[in-house]
């Protein structure tokens, strides 16, 4: 459990490496990880609480066959980053629009991601194949 | 993450040490923002850069606009592998300079 405090973001790399060696997997895909959820968590301390400080960000892994799931759990303000539409990577420098970056991360780094609004909470589900 | 900043005379090295990320971004900003004045020719050397978050992918990008558009240039060197790949998914490889 993280608070909605940025700091909290340096819990992260311990928590995904420690998975990362529970499951052995290989630097690239902890390093993927550990990018995809800083990009997810780092959305909902700047965005989710407006104002607000000591609020709650709930991070639970598990497997599922060959897939690692990390759901993560808020109560701020509804927000489907799935239906967010991709940054256009393709532009030249100076078109480009200086943020929107994450959550193209999250998306290209991750099998798959999965959202549901559901008793008042965000329910974000990153996805990832692992062998 | 440990930031050191030398000007070599005509260009100013920015050395860049362990995790650019939402936390540490501030701090390189501070530091990096006011140097980036017309005409200046900025290097980042990545060589001790360990992991790159959109936060740190967004200052780069910010860096290397505002010195295109004044006569200025920012390059990177020694990117580490697990770095260049975020660059190459987020197309920065080619917009950015690297040596």
């Amino acid at each position: 459990m993280l608070q909605n405090d940025i700091s909290e973001i340096s819990k992260l790399e311990p928590f995904i490496g420690n998975i990362g060696e529970e499951l052995e997997l290989p630097p690239d895909v902890v390093y993927n990880l550990n990018l995809a959820l800083e990009e997810a968590v780092s959305n909902i301390v700047l965005y989710a609480y407006p104002g607000k400080t000591g609020q709650d960000i709930r991070i639970q892994a598990h497997t599922e066959g060959h897939s690692l799931l990390l759901t993560l759990t808020d109560s701020g303000i509804p927000f489907d980053p799935t239906k967010v539409k991709s940054a256009d990577v393709t532009l030249p420098a100076e078109e480009r629009p200086i943020g929107g970056l994450g959550i193209f991360l999250i998306k290209s780094l991750m099998t798959e991601m999965r959202y549901q609004y559901k008793e008042g909470k965000n329910i974000l589900t990153l996805v990832k194949t692992i062998g | 993450m440990e930031i050191k900043i030398e000007n070599t005379g005509d260009r100013i090295v920015v050395s860049l040490i362990g995790r650019l990320d939402t936390i540490t971004v501030g701090e390189l900003e501070q530091q990096v923002l006011p140097l980036l004045k017309a005409g200046t020719d900025m290097l980042f050397d990545c060589n001790g850069l360990e992991y790159i978050s959109s936060s740190g992918l967004r200052l780069i990008l910010l860096a290397h606009k505002k010195l295109s558009a004044s006569e200025g240039r920012l390059a990177l060197s020694n990117v580490a592998p697990s770095i260049k790949s975020i660059f190459d998914m987020t197309g920065f490889t080619s917009l950015l300079n690297f040596e």
